[in-house]
């Protein structure tokens, strides 16, 4: 059968390059936000959960507003000469925006969960605010924000309506597998459809079980008592 | 000895394909708007026009090599919108009058190159098995529970299947039953599955499925000509190839090919 | 600003802060040089929150903090080192260990910017010294509490601070294990020469491990002073009680050196002199001499009195009795006096009937202004 594979490869591209600007911003917000409180920090979380309970083609909908030619943020860009709305490009803004909710709040939650002594500790042996984020605190909470990032990878491959406003549906340059579904089953091709489909199903399945053993091996280097050294003379850190 | 604040090895690699993505996002992305040869136009279409512009475009290609065409399929009234917000469209074609009036009346067209290209009709199906749908009116009978047509706020064919209903005098009844769809696959589906006793499509959505059954097309004169315009966009990133493609949309191969599927020329 | 407690010798830490939140108000001023200061109080009296305000963990806080001829914190002008450069160390009350760094990773910790050849040496020396060495590689939750402890002592002492804060070092152990590590702790106090702090509520580890006192009540300082002073001569009834007294009086003058005991309905002759019209007086437990004497046959003037035993509690080395002076009761709540004495004082005043004789030494009782 002779199929474009190209929702696939674009899928994937977008999907990871999402994670991983993801995983970036929604670290460090979670981090600097941890243990602080102001109404400044209460509005922002509030605007981080829109994207979660809002309405997927909304989202794109306020995409679209701001960056497309007549939006705020798209007449800066059209002067420097680029266009977003139907690049690529746009197919990354939509997942990430729609994953980063995710990803914030379980890394949030993870951050939290450690014992804020450790980082008293650590302020008092000279660390900066960074270092306590790097050193301390995102290896405490591995576990969890690799669950935010399998949450945020999810979410971004199987994103649709806001990539759809935003991006377009251009076979070859922003047709990710979502959307290629979506016009199958429009298209009366349910085979087609259902071939991308198993293939979504497949790829998820096989990152979230990555994660998942990934997660177990760092785990035994955080239990508490558990016996024998880790590697050799030197320390594995890990 | 191992320093605890280096990020450890294993987790940068981790990183690696997150990196190597951003770097081919940007690269990508710096060449956007440097014209170069050939030019690349972007037509949104309906997505109903969607296989057989995917014929014509390869036919344009032959007759213009200098031309890419990158085609975004959609929704109507999600294109509208697009359009609207600035995105950057060559030429527009619709599934319905509605939208183009609606970019006319922003002045986002270039007027004289709007036209309209093909039209359609509206027709009443019913799943294989049903038998006691014969015509129009008969969606008024009680026994008709469910009746599925597209939202006629931003469904072009729910417009006109409104259209027919008001001028047959029915449609406060049947809208009492109506199931609003999001678009005509949604319609289709609903008949074909049985969830809806009746639906109002496309002649040529339904000739896309083979388990439904066209019972009658609407009566002459009960809707507004159902038309595809197509025009080329007033701030078309290339409008001289903009223009090339609408003239090529009411071609005689271009012709061929849509009523291959199904699509009649509207003159 | 509260009483502030002054200790002789060169002043290296200066502190006078006030924090108030609904329910509390903390308000400490003191000097320190570098002799080990105890830190004595209740629970929730604001031992730990002192702590923490010196090391820059405590907002809201108003005053003034001096360490070293440094200003760490100065709230009216404007001035606030944050923690990490205010070379404090702080030894918290679970150590507050890393747990994904190893031993000698956790106690490099501090020393991160150092470069590696002289890191490693310090963390070697200080490792030793505090018989950790072998426990490189090994993570804190493989640890015992002694070693946890001298886990964070070592991390805390590596980057030479200029303060050590200790925050009831000793309350996480076993009892068995303090002594062996008090020891430690305080020959390791010895070697190091900034300014150290040592908070607990427990007397014993205070006194044997620090050479000056404050003595802290409801976030104001209510004693100060060299230990010795603060435990033979404590200047409040709160003084008294936290240093373990447990019998009191109240009490009216008579004349300086004979006081009216209200409580205990009998007058008292005492050494020391009382100064003012009411106060109360008190006598350490064990300082109660209590023997077999055959009745009437009591001298007023060495504070010898007839008593009843009301109850007793009896421990493997010790026993503490409850006595009622002057008459017998029934309820066993109706004691004046608390007494600790040896098993085999017990043992051998329970062949003698009562009433027994108890004798409150002029030279213990223990004469309280307030």
């Amino acid at each position: 059968m002779n199929m474009d594979l190209s929702p696939l490869w674009i899928s994937l591209k977008t999907a990871l390059s999402a994670t991983a600007v993801t995983f970036v911003l929604g670290v460090l917000a979670a981090g600097w936000r941890s243990g602080r409180s102001s109404r400044l920090w209460e509005l922002f979380d509030g605007l981080v959960l829109l994207p979660l309970v809002l309405p997927p083609t909304v989202v794109g909908f306020v995409l679209l507003s701001l960056f497309g030619r007549t939006g705020p943020l798209g007449q800066i860009l059209w002067r420097a000469g680029t266009i977003l709305v139907f690049s690529w490009s746009a197919t990354v803004i939509a997942a990430t925006v729609v994953a980063f909710p995710l990803m914030y709040l379980t890394a949030r939650g993870a951050f939290e969960q450690i014992d804020p002594g450790l980082f008293d500790a650590a302020r008092t042996l000279g660390a900066t605010e960074w270092e306590i984020l790097v050193g301390v605190a995102i290896p405490l909470a591995w576990p969890g924000i690799l669950a935010g990032v399998a949450l945020a990878f999810a979410r971004a491959m199987g994103e649709f309506g806001a990539t759809l406003m935003f991006a377009g549906n251009i076979p070859g340059r922003t047709e990710t597998m979502p959307v290629a579904i979506y016009f199958a089953i429009a298209a009366g091709d349910t085979r087609q459809a259902l071939l991308w489909s198993g293939i979504v199903l497949v790829i998820s399945l096989g990152v979230l079980a990555a994660m998942d053993g990934w997660t177990r091996y760092q785990r035994r280097y955080l239990a508490r008592g558990t016996r024998g050294v880790v590697r050799g003379g030197s320390v594995a850190r890990g | 000895m191992h320093i605890p604040m280096r990020i450890p090895s294993h987790r940068l690699a981790a990183l690696l394909p997150g990196v190597l993505c951003l770097a081919t996002f940007s690269a990508s992305h710096l060449q956007a708007r440097v014209p170069q040869e050939p030019v690349q136009i972007t037509v949104s279409a309906a997505a109903s026009l969607n296989d057989a512009l995917i014929e014509i475009d390869r036919e344009f290609q032959r007759a213009r090599p200098d031309v890419r065409v990158d085609l975004n399929s959609g929704a109507s009234g999600t294109l509208e919108i697009q359009i609207e917000k600035g995105a950057p469209v060559d030429v527009f074609v619709s599934a319905g009058l509605q939208q183009m009036d609606a970019l006319a009346a922003k002045g986002l067209l270039l007027a004289e190159t709007r036209v309209d290209l093909l039209r359609n009709e509206l027709v009443l199906i019913i799943s294989r098995g049903s038998k006691n749908v014969a015509n129009f009116s008969d969606l008024d009978h009680p026994d008709v529970r469910i009746v599925a047509i597209g939202d006629p706020r931003t469904v072009p064919a729910g417009m006109y299947a409104q259209q027919v209903l008001t001028a047959l005098g029915i449609y406060a009844t049947v809208r009492k039953k109506a199931v609003l769809a999001t678009d005509v696959r949604q319609v289709l589906a609903d008949v074909e599955t049985g969830s809806a006793d009746a639906g109002l499509v496309y002649a040529t959505d339904a000739a896309t499925s083979s388990q439904v059954r066209v019972v009658a097309a609407a009566p002459a004169g009960t809707h507004e000509a159902i038309v595809y315009p197509a025009a080329a966009l007033r701030d078309a990133p290339h409008p001289d190839a903009a223009r090339a493609y609408v003239q090529f949309l009411r071609s005689a191969s271009a012709r061929m090919i849509f009523s291959r599927y199904g699509f009649l020329p509207a003159t | 600003m509260g009483r502030e407690a002054s200790f002789g010798g060169e002043v290296s830490l200066e502190v006078e802060i006030e924090k108030s939140f609904p329910g509390f108000t903390l308000q400490v001023a003191f000097r320190a040089g570098n002799a080990p200061v105890g830190i004595l109080g209740a629970s929730g009296a604001g031992k730990s929150m002192t702590l923490r305000a010196i090391a820059g963990f405590e907002p809201h806080l108003r005053g003034r903090i001096v360490l070293d001829g440094r200003v760490l914190f100065d709230s009216a002008a404007g001035i606030h080192v944050p923690s990490r450069a205010r070379k404090v160390g702080l030894v918290f009350q679970h150590y507050a260990l890393f747990p994904h760094l190893t031993v000698l990773q956790n106690i490099s910790f501090g020393l991160r910017r150092l470069e590696p050849a002289e890191r490693a040496r310090r963390v070697a020396e200080q490792m030793a010294a505090l018989h950790l060495s072998g426990l490189e590689n090994q993570y804190p939750g493989m640890l015992s509490g002694g070693q946890q402890q001298r886990v964070a002592l070592a991390r805390c002492l590596v980057p030479k601070p200029a303060a050590l804060l200790l925050d009831e070092p000793f309350s996480a152990l076993d009892t068995h294990l303090r002594s062996q590590l008090e020891l430690q702790v305080h020959e390791t106090l010895n070697a190091y020469s900034g300014v150290t702090l040592l908070v607990s509520h427990n007397l014993e580890e205070i006194y044997r491990l620090c050479g000056e006192i404050i003595v802290l009540d409801n976030g104001r300082v209510v004693a100060s002073g060299p230990r010795d002073e603060i435990f033979r001569r404590p200047p409040n009834v709160v003084t008294a009680r936290l240093t373990g007294c447990k019998n009191f009086s109240r009490a009216r003058i008579i004349n300086p050196n004979l006081v009216e005991a209200l409580d205990w309905n009998c007058s008292l002759r005492c050494k020391e002199q009382m100064q003012s019209a009411i106060g109360h007086v008190g006598i350490r437990a064990h300082h109660i001499c209590v023997t077999s004497m055959p009745p009437g046959v009591h001298d007023a003037s060495r504070n010898e009195f007839p008593c009843w035993l009301v109850a007793a509690t009896e421990g493997p080395f010790r026993v503490t009795a409850y006595l009622r002076m002057h008459s017998s009761t029934a309820d066993s709540s109706d004691y004046h006096l608390q007494v600790e004495m040896p098993l085999e004082r017990w043992t051998e005043l329970q062949s003698h009937s009562l009433p027994w004789s108890v004798r409150l030494d002029p030279e213990c009782l223990i004469v309280l202004p307030d």
